[in-house]
């Protein structure tokens, strides 16, 4: 393997970088003096990196790598860049804004196999075409008799408060998740927008979002977006696990055409951060 | 400007200390002045004699400074308390000696540590040692390091190991006779662990216990091949000592690679164990292992509580120990034979620990490429955060967590210096935390209080029946240590991951609260104290 050589090229760069005196400190994250993965193509750092991903990134971007709450990693379309410093960077250091983190203690030899591993999953030829007409996603998502999505969901500065800002959702998510979500909301429900319901002592009972709880107090966000706080153990509250506020967009309420149509208007928002 | 100078004075006229001997540390929190080890005595059973807040004034609690430290990351020191100031330890191998009146800093200090250190699991640091007027710390680089109490000054600067082979050190030393006790952190970086004990005057090293045995040794047997070389078994969490066995007691951590077995088939000896060795020379005397040949990262870093107990009509002498594998266990400090042992946290990878001390282990509870569900999770049902135990209500107070996790693993090689963790765990939930009350009889637990979240918060008893604790979201707690009843809390605004501690000072109680890189103090209102007969303020020079 090449981690010596990798190790001893880092400790060289911090010894220049020490005898210079300048720079900031340096922390614990990993860090590369390669332009390049030095690792491209090696078949023990695919299998290693395929480990790596299984216990670090699969929670969100799926056990297949094709995206569930975090985006599809094996279309080729990366929207922070793709080439291999920019990966590295990417998984280094998060995508600030987004539920993307940075990678923690993974060493930057454990990083080039997870680019290795990745690189493996890509489709040839890059992105494929998506299908849907974004323009008339928009005219359903914004319209009171359509989809309305924006009922509950902000678009920049248009839109409700009750669900998640869409203004990035076209970065983060791969069409399928974008789908799935629409169809079956309550599968994976971000922290912040839990179903809760809150019972005070006088037996009044509050269903909303839960914002924040602790074990003494809880705050909820009501369907007519009034933020309440109650305090424990006067108050109980009830989660409901699976349970999105979010209406299930099944083909009742949106047929496939409308769907992939919606879904292509979410894959263009990239909007600033 | 006179004033000023005259105000810097007596501020440093009160941070002179008298040189603090190893009777008094052995007297534990008899002065109820000071707090002078880690545990608060040497059982490390953190129970103040305190009374002056109870459980029906505690509503009135409240806090009288706060200290912001400026720093990244987060405290999980206890400090030492003496003559009205406090030291304290923080992130990054800071320090501070703070005047206990005012919240107002004496001193500071910071380590220029070095660039190319690579530290798994925080860069934290649990707190000083004190010994005649020189305290001691731990660096994150490997070090021992003895300071002015009077200054912050560096008088000695000793290398434990070589950061670099991924040893760190992040425990508060203790101090026994003429030693300073050091362990060890860098399981995950395949090291050797061992305890050490160095001169306090000149640092010189005295002895060093191996808590993996070389070949020839008992215990090497245990290892297959050489995989002892690179078997862990950190020791970062400081022990407790008995002054009249001479045996110090000290939880080791896991054994190397943390997820993966395959390489190193057999019990690794000692780690995941609680060992007892003699004070003056570091040899082993016994060991209990409560993990065996472990592949889900559940160091026995957690503290040993020594408390002399009748059970079953006999006296014993016995060790109080809430297992990050989600056990609980009473043990005969003497000679390490099992008392009492049960689960205090939902726990599958055994199904109870067998008369022999052994574990009965359920089958397809191991790590696997394809992810293996277990509780509790890698960090266990607790772990380096503080119990308390009271004597009167002969309950041990247990910060517990209920989370399960899928653990993955896969063979790992071996680099020196680098990651070694062979395999991830992911937590199945966001679980939940309790505190939690033990009887040491039995193991079985005596009332809870539920946390929103798995806390990572240490624990404080006091003689007047209140048991303290701090919770994920923020909240320092103080509960009836009977009942468990919830009597106070405050909403600090950072996690909460060191233990709290009390002390009274001109009349008053005080209680240190570190959170986040914040120390808080509380005391109740001057109009709920009885005024002190004489005012305790010393005079400039004394």
């Amino acid at each position: 393997m090449t981690r010596r050589r990798i190790r001893s090229a880092v400790w060289l760069a911090l010894a220049v970088a020490a005898m210079a005196g300048v720079g900031p400190r340096l922390s614990a994250q990993a860090r590369t003096e390669h332009e390049s993965n030095p690792l491209a193509g090696n078949a023990l750092a695919i299998r290693q990196g395929q480990n790596i991903f299984r216990g670090r990134c699969a929670v969100c971007h799926g056990i297949d790598a094709k995206g569930y709450r975090g985006s599809d990693l094996t279309s080729g379309d990366w929207v922070h860049g793709g080439a291999d410093l920019q990966l590295f960077r990417t998984i280094t250091t998060g995508v600030p804004g987004t539920e993307m983190p940075a990678s923690g203690n993974l060493s930057e030899d454990e990083v080039w196999m997870l680019i290795t591993y990745l690189r493996s999953l890509s489709a040839p030829g890059g992105p494929a075409v998506e299908r849907g007409d974004a323009a008339r996603g928009e005219q359903l998502f914004w319209n009171t008799n359509g989809a309305n999505c924006g009922r509950c969901h902000m678009v920049g500065p248009r839109g409700g408060r009750l669900g998640p800002n869409l203004t990035r959702i076209g970065a983060s998510r791969s069409a399928s998740a974008l789908e799935r979500e629409v169809r079956r909301p309550g599968e994976v429900i971000p922290i912040g927008f839990e179903t809760i319901t809150v019972t005070t002592r006088d037996g009044r009972k509050i269903r909303g979002l839960r914002k924040n709880e602790d074990t003494f107090s809880v705050q909820v966000m009501t369907a007519t977006e009034d933020i309440l706080s109650f305090p424990k153990p006067e108050a109980t509250v009830d989660p409901e696990p699976q349970r999105s506020l979010m209406p299930a967009f099944g083909p009742d309420r949106l047929n496939d055409s409308d769907l992939a149509d919606v879904v292509r208007y979410m894959r263009t928002l990239r909007g600033t951060r | 400007m006179t004033v000023t100078l005259a105000l810097i004075g007596s501020l440093a006229a009160s941070a002179v200390a008298q040189p603090v001997t190893t009777a008094e540390i052995a007297k534990g929190l008899a002065d109820p002045g000071s707090w002078l080890t880690y545990g608060g005595d040497y059982g490390s059973t953190r129970h103040s004699p305190l009374t002056q807040i109870t459980p029906a004034n505690v509503e009135q609690l409240a806090a009288r400074w706060a200290f912001q430290t400026a720093q990244l990351g987060k405290f999980e020191a206890t400090p030492i308390v003496l003559n009205g100031v406090i030291y304290i330890t923080g992130p990054n191998n800071t320090a501070w000696a703070i005047d206990a009146r005012s919240g107002r800093q004496l001193w500071s200090y910071r380590r220029d540590l070095p660039d190319d250190m690579d530290i798994c699991c925080g860069r934290v640091n649990r707190g000083f040692a004190v010994l005649g007027d020189r305290l001691y710390m731990n660096t994150l680089d490997a070090h021992l390091l003895a300071f002015d109490m009077k200054t912050g000054a560096v008088l000695w600067d000793v290398a434990i190991d070589d950061y670099k082979l991924g040893y760190s050190a992040t425990s508060a030393p203790l101090v026994v006779k003429d030693k300073i006790v050091v362990g060890i952190a860098g399981a995950e970086y395949g090291i050797r662990g061992f305890i050490d004990a160095y001169d306090a005057v000149t640092g010189k090293r005295a002895w060093r216990f191996w808590t993996v045995p070389g070949p020839g040794e008992k215990g090497n047997e245990t290892w297959e091949g050489d995989s002892w070389k690179r078997g862990g078994g950190s020791t970062w969490v400081t022990g407790s000592y008995d002054q009249a066995l001479n045996l110090i007691y000290w939880g080791t951590g896991n054994p190397g690679p943390d997820l993966y077995g395959h390489d190193r088939e057999g019990d690794n000896l000692y780690t995941d164990s609680v060992v007892a060795l003699d004070a003056d020379s570091g040899t082993i005397k016994w060991h209990y292992q409560f993990t065996p040949h472990d592949t889900h990262d559940w160091d026995a870093t957690e503290v040993p509580v020594l408390a002399d107990t009748v059970i079953d009509g006999k006296p014993r002498k016995v060790l109080l120990f809430a297992n990050r594998n989600g056990f609980y266990y009473t043990i005969d400090r003497t000679n390490g034979a099992l008392l009492a042992s049960r689960p205090f946290v939902k726990t599958t990878w055994a199904e109870k620990i067998n008369p022999d001390g052994r574990p009965a282990v359920r089958p397809n509870t191991d790590p696997t490429e394809q992810g293996t569900e277990v509780c509790p999770d890698i960090t266990g049902g607790t772990n380096f955060m503080s119990p308390a135990y009271n004597p009167t209500t002969g309950l041990l107070y247990v910060t517990s967590r209920e989370v399960c996790a899928v653990y993955y693993g896969w063979e790992q090689e071996f680099v020196a210096g680098e990651y070694y963790f062979g395999g991830a765990a992911q937590r199945t939930d966001r679980g939940f935390g309790a505190m939690r009350a033990i009887d040491p009889k039995t193991g079985s637990v005596r009332w809870e209080f539920k946390y929103h979240s798995p806390s990572m918060g240490g624990v404080l008893s006091t003689a007047s029946g209140l048991v303290f604790g701090g919770d994920m979201d923020g909240n320092a707690i103080a509960f009836d240590a009977s009942t468990g009843r919830h009597l106070w809390h405050f909403q600090t605004g950072a996690a909460i991951y060191s233990a709290p501690t009390t002390f009274m000072l001109d009349g008053r109680q005080w209680m240190l609260v570190p959170s986040g890189t914040t120390l808080y103090a509380f005391a109740l209102p001057p109009g709920a104290v009885a005024p002190a007969r004489a005012p305790a303020r010393r005079a400039p020079g004394k």
